[in-house]
């Protein structure tokens, strides 16, 4: 027991949670604003997928990763219009849309993948990002490490976080996005073009959902494998109601996420008579149980996950 | 405090009630449309591969009905995911999003496990079937009550709850096949073989009892929706949660009741699963039933009819996925395309069809 | 009524799309390439026909991964290409869950082939039901079989020992510790995987009956992710060699070990490309191709079915060459170890323990 609060295991595994939730912090606060707005976006866990295998495509032929994570947020954006197209524009249910649009992707990222790549002895391979010391912070003790050594996506999510807050809190159009969320229908009352809105949070999250998908390939592993977002759109989804909305929040929650998956892989390798599957559903039950403790008297957009109709009284 | 509730409302009630003063023939019409608008997206993609589109539909899409055997494998797929969409659709008409069809299969197949393979399971022969069922419709319920709780106590959505014990019932299944319910006679993570099968229906079909219990449980869905006090509770709070609060009805008790009664559907459909189509308890069992199980319903627009015939449509695009596999090569990943498209469209014709209804309009000319 | 009309011609005007996109389209499935080929997916179907009689003509098989995971899933297809270019009818399906077993087994039974594969112990199940009612298809699962049944003849087990293979890793490993930690990364627990993961640890205390031996179970077989954060925690924890035996998930594993210069093992086929010069010291081949192929030749004698058991010995499992890294003097122990194990000198039981 004592070896797991020492500072050789805690650094390390807290290092290894930041990395690991960086794909949940994008999706988290791209879900955050999207749901601020009104609209429940279940298709992230498609976005990712399709973003990661859109960004290893560009990052293969043109050989730059900053084109290939770009055109991944491109590519979730894409995945964005489509989703709100359906659930803002057409007013469909946003659970099915959301659903059938994951579907869709797992099948066209395969067809995708094949068509280019077909199926060869060699896998293709992309350079992934290099880490960034950033000099003078990278020296503290035990945040130094943790914080300031990583690639650079690790400290855009933290950007884009704390930049999604500030304009939730701060901005005229932040207080847009909050009313469109809450009451459609006096937002519209009093100007909102309320379809604008949330086309633009549904747009932001693609965006960053895709970023997060470029992490995956180009930032880990620097390939592409069937699935590979293996449900963290899922889990951003409970990440952003366990933040409570707030993106700050969110970047808390998804680090405990992260750093729970690290863990039991490292309590795993520390040895332990308890069967495997127990360690792989960690992650869940300490998600599930803090949705139940911190769940207490949050306050969800009013009108989310309904779709709003201009006409109607 | 209503975080959650009227989800579907407008879309729902307004899609059903101009969707009624819609002739059958215009509905069918756009519906047709909607499928060959897909399906003619498909064919891009399908014509990028090189292979003949037309040939890959028909092996997809008629094939499934060409034969007595292929009926029978139709029904298999059909079963799990009607008992789903029909469970889901109880939930779904109190306006609750039930997303954890996947993991309330999981322990209702290990509920029927665990009878069927016991001594009990044994000594009772073909009752370990009921009694199974009865397990698993128990197992399920508990499994879809804790988000109900969750939900209830706690006002987390269920979207979210749901989904998370998806993951954790999928390990607990594992679990079981590898630990307390392997088969002790062998080294394979599966259980023994449950002491007693759901009976063939027809020689030369692997169409199983499950079937007759898929059809029930549409009959039941439609009573109890329709002409029970409950159902009509469950409506009432998912057309408006302050009206059926003042009109007595309390939001956590149904919530939860909602969410255990479409636990016992689904939990059932695991069980089916077992003594049905497998026989014993194996990972990877549920499959991808949970979420088709809610297009259906959805797609259904939680009309009794209108899920099981949403159902089929799933059910023979999974059957169809595979024959088209092996004769076209097309990888059976790419059916996920089409069932995407085949589903969106049908829903983009459905908000088309019911936007082009002007309220002047009443009779739309002789149909 | 003019709705009506309107909607006809819609219709009428989507089935001549669909003609014309059908032209387009082009044949029905083309010849697959046999080399790897960045055009078109390869279709599973190919139509050239047998020139003498053929013992079978239509081979298939179902796998429970994908073929691009660059080993057991991608072993197999390798061996099918290979029995295409000797002139049979293949076909494959990826991604075979349990749901889909029975049915996909029956499709190919259905549509006349004549020599089906299930590749994984946990098709043998499914495949016990199927062959029954199709006795004139030959059946073959790469994996044990299932216990207390009776099992119909026309089904062959192919219960391969990789455990052997294992052990030898394992003993290997131990040798080039220099921590005095290995690793080992499994995706899950089942009877080849577990005798796999007790054999190293076996083979790795014969070497050296002090070393630690890190052992985790991911969980899954595609996520390469997971499997570069497994490793790297691993390596956080002093261990200096690692084997990994969980397909996608493993060359997540091979990256971490990559950029951290940490030795390890490879599986299925030789991988040692997939890292820099030197790291990678050896793989556990599995012949999946050999597997495949050989029993064409045993239906063709007619003695197709029951069990086999080959191993080490019968050059289905084997040892890839070793790295640079490794010294001739360890070379030569590891060697005899394989030796004893080829020539039944030393015999292991497979351990199914899962802990």
């Amino acid at each position: 027991m004592s070896e797991i609060l020492s500072a050789a295991f805690l650094i390390p595994l807290l290092t290894a949670g930041v990395r690991m939730s960086v794909p949940l912090i994008l999706g988290s606060v791209g879900e955050v604003v999207s749901e601020k707005t009104g609209v429940m976006n279940i298709g992230l866990e498609g976005q990712m997928l399709t973003a990661a295998l859109i960004s290893f495509i560009t990052a293969y032929y043109t050989g730059s990763l900053t084109l290939g994570i770009l055109a991944g947020g491109v590519s979730g954006m894409l995945g964005a219009l489509l989703i709100a197209f359906w659930c803002v524009s057409r007013r469909q249910d946003q659970s099915v849309v959301g659903i059938m649009f994951n579907i869709f992707a797992i099948g066209f990222t395969n067809f995708l993948y094949r068509a280019i790549f077909g199926v060869s002895t060699e896998k293709a391979k992309v350079e992934i990002l290099p880490t960034i010391e950033i000099p003078g912070f990278s020296k503290i003790p035990w945040l130094g490490e943790i914080l300031f050594r990583q690639n650079i996506l690790v400290y855009l999510a933290l950007i884009a976080a704390f930049l999604a807050l500030f304009v939730l809190r701060r901005t005229k159009f932040g207080l847009q996005i909050e009313a469109t969320g809450e009451n459609p229908k006096a937002a519209q009352a009093s100007g909102i073009r309320v379809r604008r809105v949330r086309y633009a949070g549904n747009l932001f999250c693609g965006f960053m959902a895709g970023i997060g998908g470029a992490f995956l390939s180009c930032g880990i592993v620097g390939t592409f494998t069937e699935n590979m977002s293996a449900g963290r759109g899922f889990i951003c989804l409970a990440v952003t109601i366990l933040a409570r909305w707030n993106p700050a929040f969110a970047v808390v929650a998804a680090l405990l996420f992260g750093t729970v998956q690290a863990l039991q892989l490292r309590l795993q390798a520390l040895g332990s008579a308890l069967p495997y599957q127990f360690f792989v559903a960690l992650p869940y039950v300490v998600t599930l149980v803090s949705l139940a403790v911190f769940g207490w008297n949050i306050h969800a957009p009013g009108d989310l996950g309904k779709p709003y109709n201009e006409e109607s009284r | 405090m209503n975080a959650f509730g009227a989800r579907i409302d407008d879309t729902i009630r307004n899609f059903s009630s101009r969707m009624a003063r819609q002739s059958v023939g215009r509905k069918a019409a756009i519906f047709l449309l909607s499928v060959l608008g897909a399906l003619a997206i498909g064919a891009v993609f399908l014509a990028v591969l090189k292979v003949n589109p037309l040939t890959a539909y028909y092996y997809l899409l008629i094939r499934p009905f060409g034969s007595f055997n292929s009926i029978g494998e139709m029904s298999i797929k059909l079963v799990p995911i009607l008992l789903v969409g029909v469970g889901v659709s109880f939930t779904f008409s109190a306006k609750l999003s039930n997303l954890g069809g996947e993991g309330q299969m999981c322990l209702g197949a290990v509920g029927m496990t665990i009878v069927g393979t016991s001594a009990w399971g044994a000594a009772l022969g073909g009752w370990s079937i009921p009694l199974g069922m009865l397990a698993a419709a128990l197992f399920g319920a508990v499994w879809a009550g804790i988000a109900g709780l969750v939900k209830t106590c706690f006002h987390a959505s269920e979207i979210i709850t749901t989904l998370l014990l998806n993951y954790i019932a999928v390990q607990f299944l594992s679990y079981c096949v590898y630990y307390p319910l392997r088969d002790p006679g062998g080294n394979i993570p599966q259980s023994a073989k449950v002491a007693a099968v759901l009976p063939k229906l027809f020689s030369g079909s692997r169409m199983n009892a499950g079937f007759l219990i898929a059809l029930a449980a549409v009959v039941i869905y439609a009573v109890v929706i329709r002409r029970t006090p409950f159902g009509y509770r469950l409506r009432v709070l998912g057309g408006s949660v302050p009206a059926a609060e003042y009109g007595g009805i309390r939001r956590g008790k149904y919530y939860l009741l909602a969410m255990m009664l479409s636990g016992v559907f689904t939990g059932i459909a695991g069980a089916v699963e077992v003594a049905g189509t497998q026989t014993r308890l194996l990972e990877g069992l549920a499959g991808s039933y949970g979420f088709d199980g809610v297009v259906a319903a959805l797609l259904g627009m939680l009309h009794p009819l209108g899920v099981a015939a949403a159902s089929v449509l799933l059910a023979v695009l999974s059957a169809g996925a595979e024959t088209m596999q092996v004769k076209t090569g097309v990888s059976s990943l790419f059916v996920n395309v089409l069932e995407a498209l085949i589903v969106l469209f049908i829903l983009l014709g459905m908000s088309y069809a019911s936007e082009k209804k002007k309220p002047v309009r009443e009779k739309e000319g002789a149909k | 009524m003019k709705n009506l009309k309107r909607i006809l011609t819609l219709l009428m005007s989507a089935v001549m799309l669909l003609t014309l996109l059908a032209g387009c389209g082009g044949e029905t499935a083309e010849e697959p390439s046999s080399e790897p080929s960045e055009s078109a997916a390869v279709s599973g179907e190919s139509s050239s026909a047998p020139e003498e009689e053929k013992a079978v003509s239509k081979i298939a098989i179902l796998l429970p991964g994908y073929i691009t995971d660059q080993s057991w899933n991608q072993g197999a297809y390798e061996g099918l290409l290979e029995l295409e270019a000797q002139g049979y009818e293949i076909a494959y399906t990826e991604d075979v869950q349990a749901a889909d077993m029975e049915s996909t087994f029956r499709t190919y039974c259905e549509d006349g082939y004549d020599f089906v594969i299930g590749h994984g112990v946990q098709y043998g199940d499914a495949c016990v039901r199927v062959a029954a009612d199709y006795p004139d298809v030959n059946f073959f699962i790469t994996g044990n079989p299932p216990e207390g049944e009776n099992l119909p003849g026309n089904i062959a087990f192919y219960d391969y020992k990789e455990f052997e293979g294992a052990y030898v890793c394992g003993y290997l490993a131990a040798l080039m510790s220099e921590s005095g930690i290995i690793g080992y990364i499994g995706g899950g627990d089942n009877t080849t995987q577990c005798s796999d993961k007790n054999a190293y640890v076996q083979g790795a205390k014969a070497a050296k009956p002090e070393i630690e031996v890190k052992t985790v179970i991911t969980g899954t077989f595609n996520d390469s992710s997971v499997g570069k954060e497994t490793a790297i925690a691993m390596i956080e924890q002093g261990a200096d060699v690692i084997l990994q035996t969980c397909d996608e998930t493993g060359l997540g594993a091979f990256e971490a070990c990559n950029e951290k210069d940490v030795f390890c093992i490879g599986y299925t086929s030789d991988q040692s490309g997939l890292v820099d010069e030197g790291l990678c010291l050896t793989s556990l081949l599995v012949s999946i191709p050999t597997m495949i192929t050989s029993q064409i030749d045993i239906i063709a004698a007619g003695e197709f079915g029951g069990l086999e058991q080959p191993g080490l010995a019968e050059g289905v499992i084997g040892i890839a060459p070793y790295s640079t890294e490794v010294s001739a003097e360890i070379q030569q122990q590891v060697e005899t170890v394989k030796q004893s194990l080829i020539d039944g000198t030393l015999v292991l039981t497979p351990d199914y323990s899962n802990n």
